[in-house]
């Protein structure tokens, strides 16, 4: 009896020794297993909701030649900027430039990285891809609420070809503080004086009309939804969509939103010396579309960890330093310009060597 | 002590003596002024960060930082505020000339006038703040009464 039990004693011991090892075997494991997928470190950016696609490729990209992470939030240019000075990211990205007075009290580096074009969307049956043609001041006075109906006689002179039906514009606006609406509202008030007074050009307005919708997301969805509605858009998005995007009547001529127009207005950009503050293309007469603006990059000058913030100015070294095609992809252009791809690797040296 | 007894036994020239004095209090008065500037650009930074935090527009948040000085610079507000929602309203328009970028920022508000009367009630006023930032520099900000 005795014996018995001692060897169910032994037994037992054994069994938790073997047990331990085993639950050690697998932590074990399973560790290697986590070091094998991914054994670098993260860097976490947020802000510009056109720049997600983009961003996403460009990450992963760089995370299969430097094993670094890179999580991006397409939240908005204003919710990156807020995020960045509580110190939350290693990064911001915004389509809202900042000025050198502004990056300075914040800390902060700005640089800019690439262009895109804001276009109008709309769902109207019957209507397809770059069919409707609107002008700067018929846009603003649909945005305001002036124009009511599709076949306001504004509208229909500008598309004499189109049955333009007889129903009301459901106008679909961002709610939440957006580079996309920046660009937006900034051509609407190079081309309408009562915009330029009344709403001026703005990340959040107090809209008077229409629906407002948080995040691109969502103004997509809400145009798919409604059958009369004019959003806008970036681009990329708008074409992922395959929704309609609207010309744009550009002095005499009809322009689409494309690429090689993006890039036209791409080389009508004024930069100010030192900050690289730019500002869009106003004039006319040259053949481009006229809503295209600047994302930035944002970064700031100390970042507590310092592991983070070298990654991060590495992250960006390698942007504007190599030619991608994922630009192209997403319907956006790279800066190329070379006296302002030195002044920005200037700016990221200057910043490198501060750190060390 | 004895360095000093020596400058005044020397007699040194009033003249050196005055220049010497002069140029003192030139460096006392700019080793204040730096000070002060930092000590602003300081508060200012933390006024800004404040106001970002808060979700403020990102493109006039250094337009209310400056008026959140306003009383400071026009003396005859005790206090100007504005509500809340008032940013969302804010009219900026940008413009670029030979001279550089213009941004115009404005927005109403509403300013307490200064009464040094013993009885008097609070008379508040609506106002028109107007911020214009040349060449990406400090915002200049002025104050309307508007009707």
């Amino acid at each position: 009896m005795n014996l018995t039990y001692a060897s169910i004693k032994v037994t037992g011991y054994q069994l938790d020794w073997c047990m331990n090892i085993l639950s050690c075997l697998i932590l074990s494991i399973s560790a290697l297993f986590t070091c094998q997928a991914w054994s670098g470190i993260e860097i976490e950016g947020a802000g510009s909701s056109l720049s997600g696609k983009l961003m996403a490729s460009l990450g992963q990209e760089y995370q299969l030649k430097h094993d670094t992470l890179i999580s991006y939030k397409p939240l908005g240019s204003g919710e990156g900027i807020r995020l960045l000075t509580s110190r939350v990211n290693d990064f911001a990205l915004t389509d809202v430039a900042m000025t050198r007075y502004e990056t300075e009290l914040l800390g902060l580096v700005q640089f800019p990285l690439f262009y895109s074009a804001i276009t109008p969307i709309v769902n109207l049956p019957g209507i397809e891809s770059g069919q409707l043609v609107l002008d700067g001041q018929t846009l603003a006075s649909m945005f305001l609420g002036d124009i009511k109906r599709w076949n306001d006689a504004s509208i229909a002179r500008l598309n004499p070809s189109l049955n333009l039906p007889d129903s009301p514009i459901t106008v679909v606006t961002r709610a939440d503080s957006s580079g996309t609406s920046y660009i937006f509202t900034g051509y609407l008030s190079n081309h309408s004086k009562k915009w330029r007074d009344t709403l001026g050009k703005g990340s959040k307005l107090l809209w008077t009309t229409g629906k407002s919708v948080e995040g691109t997301t969502k103004v997509i969805q809400s145009v798919k939804d409604t059958v009369g509605a004019i959003g806008y858009v970036e681009l990329g998005a708008a074409l992922r969509a395959q929704l309609a995007t609207v010309n744009l009547k550009v002095s005499d001529t009809v322009q689409a939103p494309n690429l090689q127009n993006i890039e036209q207005a791409s080389q009508h950009f004024t930069w100010r010396q030192g900050s690289l503050y730019s500002f869009a293309p106003t004039e006319q007469s040259i053949p481009m579309w006229p809503m295209v603006g600047v994302t930035y990059g944002l970064i700031p000058k100390t970042n507590s960890q310092e592991l983070e913030g070298r990654e991060t100015i590495s992250f960006f070294n390698w942007i504007v330093s190599n030619k991608s095609a994922t630009f192209e992809d997403s319907m956006m252009i790279q800066i190329q310009n070379p006296v302002l791809v030195d002044q920005i690797k200037k700016k990221l040296s200057d910043l490198n060597r501060s750190k060390k | 002590m004895k360095n000093l007894n020596y400058f005044f036994q020397r007699r040194v020239n009033p003249i050196v003596s005055c220049v010497i004095l002069l140029l003192t209090a030139q460096i006392v008065a700019t080793t204040q002024a730096v000070a002060a500037g930092s000590s602003v650009s300081a508060k200012n930074n933390k006024v800004l960060q404040k106001i970002i935090i808060e979700g403020e527009r990102p493109e006039i948040s250094a337009c209310l930082t400056v008026a959140q000085q306003l009383p400071n610079l026009f003396p005859i507000y005790r206090k100007i505020t504005w509500e809340p929602s008032m940013s969302n309203a804010a009219v900026l328009k940008e413009e670029t000339s030979t001279e550089g970028v213009l941004k115009v920022i404005s927005f109403r508000g509403m300013g307490l006038l200064h009464d040094d009367r013993l009885f008097h009630a609070d008379e508040w006023v609506k106002v028109l703040i107007e911020c214009q930032q040349i060449n990406e520099n400090k915002p200049l900000v002025t104050v309307q009464q508007s009707e």
